[in-house]
């Protein structure tokens, strides 16, 4: 029998020292600016799943608001995945102006100028008045474009990025390399905004030490224990500013109230939480994720950065993605996914229930961030403090710093 | 399901208007031109952050001892192409999925320290492989309406425009 409390993870046991950062970096614009240039255009940034674009044609745009960016992302005629600006290079105009759909050509809606899915510029009408205009250099233009375990990553450096993606998820993405993702396409996607930094969406899922307070009357039955009051995480690893965590859950807990419980009856066994014991070929049961074995295991977090947080638990997986529009006001976009879509129209309702649930711990932490962003505007501290059990906080803002300062 | 244009909503309105429930139902008559007529996730949302806990309430205490007669009615077909009573009937019990945190956790219609829920879209996608004729770009507005939640097409192009700011 393990002593869980031997791995839980503390500050000084992984170097962490400082205990501080300034408030400036969630409210000054030159922050913000910096990290534009040093986070966003520089470093390979998760965009999407193999599955959103699994056939040729496929494709979907994705907005990164702090690059004033759209990328369209499709897989061509020959299956190659591929990410392209959406401008066309005539006058300007965003090409493809739909969220998702599959087609092999993409007409500018401006003066009809025509392109493949390869990204070629295959018509011009009336050519003859474009002399100077080699169809084979005005393309769409492209973006680099790799992919880590079935996630679509794109880099939007002018020129080669300075790491390959394998390179910058290092040790990450070979500890985790072959988590079975794939297994969960379906999901429901939700996305909204707040009016807070966006390292203080991240910061959300970098300590325990809020779930009995912020969320005290929904998260905190269901997955603090007697023995973790103030829930600690566990086997906390680092991987360059990218991070691995362990935590648990109730699993003998039901819901006492009449619609949940009815909700969660009507849940298939598949999209349980469930013991690391079981058969199934799913996280829980993945070497890969609660190495140390915890017996309640409940959910393994693990943080690419810049801004994005994955959560592996028995029955899918949470995919979080914090876009930032402004130093206070962030995008933040959800999936829940799992390994197929509702059956029945119990399940169904069962999942609305666990989505708008999801929602609403969600808000409590958003409405949370909101207040702290409120209290850094007011300059009355030029610091926030990090305890021991905020370990990743520190380790996330080194990070950050340490992109700004490079 | 798809975001419902504001010009349908009268539609919607009168369409289930002039629905009868099925019989054993009656009890959530009340709530045919309030939780009937919403038609996605975040119109229920809407209505959960507009309503009083009064409205909230009425809502749970009628629906909630119905719950497995409900489903057991439902349960006889198809899930997406419920018969238009039975799907007013869903359309209402949905409402029981969006206000059950409501009534039995924070016992107000938002979250607390939270602000109004009415900022968030959300999608269900079934990440199920379609399949397309190859041609231009399609629009898929045309996509045959459901009574499921799950679309089977990609998204449809949204003009995103949340919150208060």
């Amino acid at each position: 029998m393990i002593d869980p409390s031997a791995h839980w993870s503390f500050a000084r046991d992984l170097g962490l020292g400082r205990s501080w950062a300034e408030t400036a970096l969630h409210l000054s614009p030159e922050t913000f600016a910096g990290e534009r240039e040093r986070i966003f255009r520089r470093l390979w940034l998760m965009v999407g799943r193999l599955e959103d674009v699994s056939e040729p044609g496929s494709f979907f745009v994705r907005d990164v608001p702090i690059l004033n960016a759209e990328a369209l992302v499709v897989r061509d005629r020959e299956s190659t995945l591929r990410a392209f600006y959406n401008t066309c290079s005539h006058r300007g105009a965003t090409v493809v102006n739909q969220r998702c759909g599959r087609s092999f050509t993409f007409r500018c809606p401006y003066h009809s100028w025509l392109y493949g899915a390869d990204g070629q510029l295959r018509a011009i009408p009336s050519a003859e008045n474009f002399p100077d205009i080699d169809p084979r250099q005005h393309g769409l233009r492209p973006i680099h474009l790799d992919v880590w375990n079935g996630f679509i990553f794109l880099n939007f450096a002018p020129a080669a990025p300075g790491q390959t993606l394998a390179d910058f998820l290092g040790g990450l993405g070979e500890l985790h390399a072959t988590l079975p993702f794939d297994g969960y396409p379906f999901h429901i996607k939700m996305v909204s905004e707040f009016d807070a930094n966006w390292k203080a969406g991240m910061h959300t899922f970098m300590e325990g030490y809020h779930i009995t307070t912020v969320h005290k009357k929904t998260l905190t039955a269901q997955i603090v224990s007697r023995e973790n009051p103030h829930f600690h995480f566990y086997d906390t690893r680092l991987f360059g500013p990218h991070s691995t965590l362990t935590s648990e859950r109730n699993h003998d807990w039901r819901p006492t109230t009449p619609v949940m419980r009815f909700a969660m009856a009507q849940m298939p066994p598949a999209v349980l939480p469930r013991q690391s014991d079981s058969a199934e070929r799913d996280f829980a049961a993945h070497p890969s994720i609660n190495r140390i074995g915890i017996p309640n295991f409940g959910v393994e977090t693990i943080t690419i950065f810049p801004n994005v947080c994955l959560q592996p638990l028995g029955g899918g997986y949470l995919w979080m993605e914090f876009w930032p529009l402004a130093p206070g006001r962030t995008r933040v976009e959800v999936r829940l996914h799992s390994r197929t879509p509702p059956a029945s129209a119990r399940q169904e309702f069962a999942a609305a229930l666990g989505a708008v649930a999801a929602r609403d711990v969600l808000c409590e932490d958003f409405g949370l961030s909101a207040m702290q962003h409120r209290g850094f505007a007011m300059g009355a501290n030029r610091r926030q403090n990090f305890g021991e059990n905020e370990a990743l906080l520190r380790h996330f803002m080194q990070s950050v710093e340490g992109y700004l300062n490079a | 399901m798809p975001d419902m244009p504001r010009a349908r909503a009268t539609d919607a309105a009168a369409e289930s208007l002039g629905i009868a429930l099925p019989v054993g139902f009656e009890a959530l008559e009340p709530f045919r031109s309030t939780w009937g007529r919403c038609r996605s996730q975040e119109e229920r949302n809407r209505l959960r952050a507009a309503s009083n806990m009064e409205q909230l309430r009425a809502l749970h205490a009628a629906g909630t001892p119905l719950l497995d007669t409900v489903f057991e009615r439902l349960d006889h077909f198809p899930l997406g192409s419920l018969p238009e009573a039975e799907a007013l009937l869903y359309r209402i019990v949905l409402g029981l999925a969006e206000i059950a945190p409501a009534v039995e956790i924070f016992g107000q219609p938002n979250v607390p320290n939270s602000p109004p829920l009415g900022d968030l879209k959300i999608r269900w996608s079934s990440g199920v492989r379609e399949s397309a004729p190859e041609g231009p770009t399609r629009s898929t507005a045309g996509a045959q309406e459901t009574t499921s939640l799950v679309k089977r097409d990609c998204e449809r192009k949204v003009e995103i425009k949340f919150g208060r700011g």
